[in-house]
């Protein structure tokens, strides 16, 4: 790609385009005219904020974070320092600069191929994401419907691929604008509504005179110091807000990218910090932590809560906006890293043309297609076998640890391009850029690292074999699927425009 | 730079505008459904001595116990609901471990070291309204590796 003063388009139609060997400098009205998709795909700042913050924070999380009381506070705030901040601003200043996503901005800062590193990291993680988000889907609902459906092997499996199938659908036919409004409601009704509820009955709790269940004195603003199960605990709380930058793929879609991305951004951070810090203190506030059961999963909590107050009736109500949450989230995170992915794929013809097909609705509908088809499988053996179902966290770290190399790429990239893209027009420049990169780096760097400490998770063996595991499959999901690709590509898969299909 | 072309109206607008009211349409049947099945716990006698009994186990176990036992009466009722449905079968079990993470609640989502207490919490749950089930989740579970991570 060349170096120059206005890689950015603003229009999401031209944003395919830029991904492209074509000099950002030409007007953008004259090529827009060739591309073949007619159709509008502008979003608001306030749109792409949520969209953001939809694929980020949830209430899910709420029970899991409770059972440290005030600490939970300490558990965000000090990862929200050291990673959401510098990944939020540097994210923010390269997508103001550069439209596309991870996969350009890595790719201008060092090269295509690492830009196609960073991207399939990105990509492959979410496919072992989904089965933790469908399983949780499976629970809710049996939960209010009857708990024993939760034994069900039929009825888990039938609520898995329906939902899975279901969010791929309206991904492919969505569009940018569809799935913006899909997450975005929610977000509203899943996530806001029910955590400023939850918030509201908890303050009503301790002003009703109430003494909260876990103390919240300075004393237990600290997590307990225990050695390497604290430094695990608050090193892998960076992960929290992994997927900060994913939707700047759709940078393209704003009118004003430059303007718009880091508001949009900035107004992300605030809405993720206030979601995940105060609907887990409202309900440490009312639960004693070893009350909430592990195995009865997130509604258990909800409903002990509820239950103080008589509002049982909310639970079902709670329940359903929470599937709702879930569902938004995943949404964005099936249409960002595929369409990051379908992009380098054109670009650099790293993907046969099967694979880039695109929909009217600029989707990459093979992609999604051969991704679902996995996921589908990983996510039946993980809620229908015991045992897979432990192996599976071992693969989370994995795929975590590969996830945690895009955001490696990201900080060195945009170090880079600050100095060999020095007059390129950003929209927003991060201040103490540097500064922030080492420091996004180091605690990038720092929870690879931790990764490899086995978790509670790991029942048994050696710590040797869980470093040499973690290793192997570390390198076979991100490293190994790239350099196959980088092997077997022809210059022949390189396509000018988007290869259309409805 | 911004594209000059000013937005046109989508072809598809119709169909998406079916998907986003079928999804809320069928969410709001499943708002319905939840409405009419759920039912929340027994509060009666019974679910009162059972947590009287689990509280008792709390405080022995040095475990703190909430302000209002009527919160454990109404989520637990006489037989634990949800928290006896086969703990230790895969879903029960993938959820038990979802829970043992860090704070993420999509992506970054990751095992931790869990708080030894919690799992005790649990056990006492177990213990107090499904006995039965206490051994299966004992074998399947209970061997993780803990620790004290929650300030007491």
């Amino acid at each position: 790609m060349h170096a120059t003063s206005t890689p950015l388009l603003g229009h999401g139609r031209v944003a395919a385009m830029a991904s492209m060997d074509i000099p950002a400098d030409r007007p953008a009205a004259a090529p827009a005219a060739k591309l073949v998709i007619a159709k509008p795909t502008y979003i608001t700042w306030l749109t792409l904020a949520f969209m953001t913050t939809a694929s980020v924070a949830s209430l899910r999380s709420a029970p899991t974070m409770a059972i440290y009381g005030l600490a939970c506070v300490f558990l965000y705030i000090v990862p929200a320092i050291i990673f959401l901040i510098p990944q939020a601003l540097v994210a923010a200043e390269l997508a103001s600069g550069w439209s596309g996503g991870v996969y350009r901005w890595v790719s201008e800062g060092l090269s295509a191929k690492w830009g196609l590193l960073a991207v399939w990291c990105q990509f492959a993680m979410t496919i072992f994401y989904y089965p933790t988000l469908l399983g949780f889907v499976a629970s809710t609902l049996a939960y209010v419907f009857n708990p024993d459906l939760a034994t069900n092997g039929v009825y888990t499996g039938v609520v898995i691929v329906i939902v899975f199938w279901a969010g791929v659908l309206m991904s492919a036919h969505g569009g940018v604008g569809g799935i913006a409004k899909l997450a975005s409601s929610g977000l509203l009704v899943g996530t806001l509504i029910p955590g400023a509820l939850l918030v509201i009955l908890g303050i009503i709790y301790l002003a009703q005179g109430n003494a909260s269940a876990a103390p919240m004195n300075a004393d237990h603003l600290i997590p307990q110091w225990t050695g390497i199960a604290s430094l695990v605990l608050i090193v892998n709380n960076f992960l929290s807000y992994s997927g900060m930058e994913m939707n700047a793929v759709h940078v393209g879609s704003l009118r004003n990218p430059r303007g718009e991305f880091p508001r949009a951004m900035f107004f992300a951070c605030a809405l993720v910090l206030l979601i995940f810090i105060l609907p887990a203190l409202a309900i440490s506030w009312v639960i004693p932590s070893q009350e909430l059961s592990l195995t009865a999963g997130v509604m258990q909590a909800f409903d002990g809560f509820f239950a103080y107050f008589g509002l049982q009736i909310l639970v079902p109500i709670v329940a359903i906006a929470l599937v709702c949450a879930s569902l938004g989230g995943m949404l964005t995170w099936l249409s960002g890293p595929s369409k990051g992915l379908l992009m380098i794929a054109q670009r650099e013809g790293y993907l046969p043309p099967y694979f880039q097909r695109q929909n009217d609705h600029e989707v990459a509908v093979n992609i999604l297609v051969i991704q679902g088809a996995v996921t589908t499988v990983i996510a039946l053996l993980y809620a229908l076998i015991p045992s897979v179902s432990s192996a599976y966290w071992i693969l989370s770290v994995m795929t975590t640890q590969v996830y945690l190399v895009v955001y490696l790429l990201m900080f060195v990239a945009a170090r880079r391009l600050r100095r060999t893209q020095p007059n390129v027009e950003r929209g927003y420049r991060a201040p103490a850029l540097a500064f922030l990169c080492v420091v996004g780096f180091v605690a990038s760097a720092a929870a690879i690292v931790i990764g490899f400490v086995p978790p509670s998770q790991f029942e048994s063996g050696s710590t040797v074999a869980y470093v040499a595991v973690i290793a192997a499959g570390t390198g076979l999901i991100g490293l190994l699927p790239p350099w196959l690709f980088l092997r077997l590509r022809k210059p022949s898969w390189k396509q000018a425009q988007p290869e259309v299909t409805s | 730079m911004s594209a000059s072309t000013p937005p046109q109206p989508s072809a598809s607008g119709d169909d998406f505008r079916f998907i986003y009211w079928f999804v809320g349409g069928v969410l709001l049947i499943l708002v319905v459904i939840g409405l009419i099945t759920y039912s929340g716990q027994k509060d009666d006698a019974a679910a009162q001595a059972k947590a009287q009994e689990l509280t008792q186990k709390f405080e022995r176990a040095g475990l703190p116990v909430p302000a209002d036992q009527d919160i454990i009466v109404k989520s637990l009722g006489t037989d634990g609901g949800a928290v006896c449905d086969n703990p230790a079968n895969a879903l029960g079990r993938a959820l038990f471990n979802s829970q043992l993470t860090n704070g993420a609640a999509f992506v970054g989502q990751r095992p931790v070291i869990a708080d030894r207490r919690v799992l005790v919490g649990q056990a006492l749950i177990l213990d107090t309204y499904c006995p039965e089930e206490l051994q299966e989740f004992r074998d399947k579970l209970g061997d993780y590796k803990v620790d004290d991570t929650i300030e007491q």
